[in-house]
């Protein structure tokens, strides 16, 4: 029984109560309209209820910001339905821009009836099972409330562009073909050096400026091998880094700059593991090329932060993701219990690459005292000076900027070191 | 982002309860009674046509709703007025016999369709 009917069936029982006691018939004719309003609905409540439900959605996998239009059809098999209501259940952080999530119609039998909404949902991955559905009298005192199976799917990749001043320089590269100068002799772009001549060396690679000056010999240019290399990318999701600072969380920066960095890498040819500490430990092998592109951005798509996660647990580092030798990239806020394990990372042969999202700047949009952001500030920085003495990169990402001026200010950084 | 309406529908069932206690009242201290049994019947129409508009605005059609409200509560209304002219002379006891039948009547009458929980 809905609120509605109690309330009708309350007044019909309290002027049949008062006409009782009072013994005034004129408070129990009174009664009647209302009487006579529970009866039609009661003669146009729903009996036999047949309809099938269905969703259809725009885009199955999208980059958040995209206006997504769902599509609910319910079609009823049964006789005429006076009144036919859907509810939509709204994911949260989802924004309806265009559209209505409920709606009311009258379905007629054998009809089908259409409910359209747009809407932008935030990084992740939003299903749909059912559809909730309430069939009634036109004036909603009988109802009868159901959930008709309509599935639907739907995956928000993480914003990412690709950082173009962003040089890797691996220092183990592969045996295959790829973007970076291997220091060997071989095929390639960049000049290497000189050697004499062999036989069966092309004509296009002799130093002919060389030859000239010494009579009866020859020389050939090399060039240096541009070879693939292995490139781990390990994101931090522990829920103690991630700050949140009004609806905004600091996680999210990290999966957009994983995301960007997976972009990047595999744009430039290299080969590509992505493992992913959150809520569940989410892991994609190695791969190269668009499939892995997608791979990783569909991994990152679900993942959360999660409470027991930190990177203490790449003490059990599966052997097979991170080929030995490899670089890693690590994206994490850095805690002073990262450093341990950042140091075991470097001790094993790895090449370790820092992208740290800043977590004292996105806090301080929010009003701390400052001498208190200064003392995080210098703590932080202490940190980040830690990790470079212990052989690995860093680069320290304002979150408020772009990653793109973080990395340039890195190669910058890099440049003046050499 | 589009904006809730605010949901007036609680205000409205409390007028309407306040309405009918006012009617009921009025005949009790020897008001009109058919005047105000219009009243109460126009109280339940205006309730639940103002209740109706939240749900047109989002495609349900209200011509057979109205229809539909006006016939149930003009028909009885119509008998109610009619009733006023009925005297039919009743003993306290056989009053209390056709009270507690129908209370009995409305209660079952309640209970049947009590939708099962799940």
């Amino acid at each position: 029984m809905n609120e509605k009917l109690r309330l009708v069936l309350l007044i019909v029982f309290g002027l049949l109560l008062a006409a009782l006691l009072s013994r005034n018939a004129a408070l129990a004719w009174m009664a009647l309209p209302f009487l006579f309003f529970l009866g039609a609905g009661l003669l146009t409540s729903p009996g036999e209820v047949r309809l099938r439900a269905s969703r259809l959605v725009s885009h199955v996998r999208c980059e958040a910001g995209t206006p997504i239009t769902m599509t609910v059809t319910i079609k009823n098999d049964g006789p005429t339905l006076a009144c036919l209501r859907i509810d939509e259940m709204v994911w949260p952080n989802e924004q309806v821009i265009d559209g209505d999530v409920n709606r009311t119609v009258r379905l007629p039998e054998g009809e089908t009836t259409e409910m359209r909404y747009t809407f932008h949902a935030p990084r992740g991955e939003c299903r749909w099972t059912m559809a909730r559905i309430t069939v009634s009298d036109p004036f909603r005192l009988f109802e009868k409330k159901m959930e008709l199976a309509a599935e639907a799917e739907v995956r928000v990749l993480p914003d990412s562009h690709v950082v173009q001043q962003l040089r890797l320089r691996p220092r183990q590269t592969l045996r295959a073909p790829g973007p970076n100068l291997s220091r060997l002799a071989g095929s390639g772009v960049d000049f290497y050096g000189v050697r004499q001549y062999h036989a069966g060396d092309s004509l296009r690679w002799v130093h002919w400026r060389l030859s000239a000056r010494h009579p009866r010999q020859f020389f050939s240019k090399e060039f240096e091998r541009e070879e693939m290399a292995d490139v781990g990318l390990i994101l931090d999701g522990s829920a103690a880094g991630n700050l949140a600072c009004g609806k905004e969380e600091l996680f999210e920066y990290s999966v957009q700059a994983a995301a960007a960095l997976s972009r990047t890498a595999l744009r430039m040819g290299n080969r590509l593991s992505l493992l992913v500490l959150g809520e569940h430990v989410t892991r994609v092998f190695p791969g190269t090329g668009k499939r892995q592109l997608v791979r990783i951005l569909d991994a990152l798509a679900g993942c959360q932060p999660g409470e027991k996660a930190s990177l203490n647990m790449l003490r059990y580092l599966p052997v097979r993701l991170f080929p030995s030798h490899s670089l890693l990239i690590i994206i994490s806020p850095l805690r002073a219990s990262d450093i341990p394990v950042i140091s075991r990372l470097r001790a094993s042969g790895y090449q370790v690459l820092l992208v740290s999202p800043d977590p004292v700047r996105f806090a301080s949009r929010e009003p701390h005292s400052p001498l208190a952001c200064r003392a995080a500030l210098v703590e932080r920085q202490a940190l980040l000076w830690r990790v470079r003495e212990i052989g690995a990169r860093a680069i320290d990402w304002p979150v408020d900027q772009p990653l793109m001026n973080a990395a340039g200010a890195f190669i910058h950084e890099q440049g003046e070191r050499r | 982002m589009k904006r809730r309406r605010p949901d007036f529908h609680r205000l409205f069932s409390a007028l309407l309860v306040v309405s009918i206690a006012a009617a009921a009242g009025g005949i009790l201290s020897g008001g009109p009674p058919g005047v105000l049994i219009a009243g109460a019947a126009l109280a339940l129409f205006i309730w639940e046509f103002t209740g109706s508009l939240d749900h047109r605005r989002v495609g349900f059609p209200g011509h057979f709703h109205t229809a539909l409200l006006a016939a149930s509560v003009g028909a009885g209304l119509l008998v109610a007025e009619a009733g006023l002219f009925i005297r039919l002379p009743l003993p306290f006891a056989g009053v209390l016999l056709a009270g507690g039948i129908t209370l009995f009547g409305l209660v079952r009458f309640s209970r049947s369709f009590r939708i099962p929980r799940k």
